[in-house]
């Protein structure tokens, strides 16, 4: 008998609790963990570049570039529109792919994993990923990476790791770019370390600027050894 | 907006879930919010409400968040211990910031009332 209102038509539904326990990250995550063992697998390291808008993520692929082999870099490219990084990225002789998001606020997995098929990897030891400029919406969201790099430059404000600590927690390397300018700007360095410190002390935070071209020397050699720090943990597994 | 394209993925779990348990009158869908997530509660339930107006499976559904509280493990101690804020993540027990997150950083779609 239907309990609302008494007749013998209503058919009630037995109150019922289903279990799911389920990620809503589990779609991404999954693509990401295929993506990333098809890298790893394929000798190449991927590194997840994040940054505001302007930080300077796209200078310091160029520079980067310098001081690893230019036909050993792949790079992917996201922003909402245009192309203008894949153009700056090609004229380096660096394959390079653009992702336009529209109005999307980060790189997913998904987006990869689309990219991968128009982007040449043989012989590739580094497939670079320059995400959308955010400082928010990219942290924590997994795209295959195996490094997360954050690009956070000195006219931005010291307050930055304090106020988007999510983002700074992620990071295995912080590169303090545009540090030619911490004089003009009253930048407090000391301050600005020991804010990432409290967050991620185990990060590498590296003060980068064009006038210091060694800084981009010692970015490099850095992921260079990540890469193969990485990779040996691998082999040590097989 | 940061909020939008996470519930939108929500709905289409329940939906697929609903289908997968036949379910056709889910009522309370449970949610779990780690705190070092980047979501937050409100704006989840503001698109929600506006989202499910979309679908006639969810109607008569409510969406109910459990915000949990993020836990770390120390790699030093092995103790246990909850994640106040983002800016103290050091063992209270040793002092080692040599710790893994074990909790706090996913949201997870719980269970699916009906009845």
């Amino acid at each position: 008998m239907c309990k609302e209102c008494g007749c013998e038509n209503h058919k009630q539904e037995t109150p019922k609790r289903t279990r799911i326990d389920k990620s809503l990250n589990e779609i991404n995550d999954t693509l990401a963990e295929q993506i990333s063992e098809f890298l790893k697998k394929n000798q190449i390291f991927c590194i997840n570049i994040m940054g505001s808008p302007g930080s300077g993520k796209t200078t310091v692929i160029e520079q980067i570039s310098e001081f690893l082999k230019s036909d050993e870099i792949a790079v992917i490219q996201g922003d909402l529109e245009s192309d203008i990084d894949k153009k700056r990225i090609e004229k380096r002789h660096i394959e390079s792919y653009q992702i336009n998001t529209h109005s999307g606020c980060h790189l997913n997995a998904h987006m990869i994993n689309q990219a991968l098929p128009n982007i040449k990897l043989d012989g590739k030891k580094y497939l670079v990923i320059e995400n959308v400029g955010n400082l928010v919406c990219p942290a924590g969201v997994k795209i295959g990476q195996h490094m997360n790099v954050l690009v956070s430059s000195v006219t931005e404000g010291e307050d930055k790791p304090a106020k988007y600590p999510f983002i700074f927690m992620d990071a295995q390397m912080v590169i303090l770019s545009k540090t030619d300018l911490s004089g003009v700007i009253e930048f407090n360095e000391i301050n600005y370390i020991n804010e990432i410190k409290n967050i991620n002390p185990k990060c590498r935070i590296i003060r980068a600027s064009l006038k210091n071209l060694k800084s981009f020397k010692e970015t490099a050699a850095y992921i260079k050894h990540q890469r193969n720090h990485f990779f040996d943990v691998f082999h040590d597994h097989n | 907006m940061h909020e939008l394209s996470i519930t939108k993925d929500l709905i289409e779990l329940i939906k697929s879930e609903c289908n997968k348990n036949k379910i056709t009158n889910p009522k309370n869908i449970v949610l779990e919010l780690g705190s070092l997530t980047t979501y937050k509660k409100e704006p989840i339930l503001y698109y929600y409400n506006i989202l499910k107006k979309e679908q006639p499976l969810l109607h008569n559904s409510a969406l109910i968040i459990n915000e949990i509280q993020a836990e770390m493990q120390c790699n030093g101690c092995n103790k246990k211990s909850k994640i106040k804020t983002i800016y103290d993540i050091f063992c209270p027990c040793c002092d080692s910031t040599n710790i893994e997150i074990i909790q706090g950083r996913d949201i997870r779609l719980l269970e699916i009332q009906t009845g």
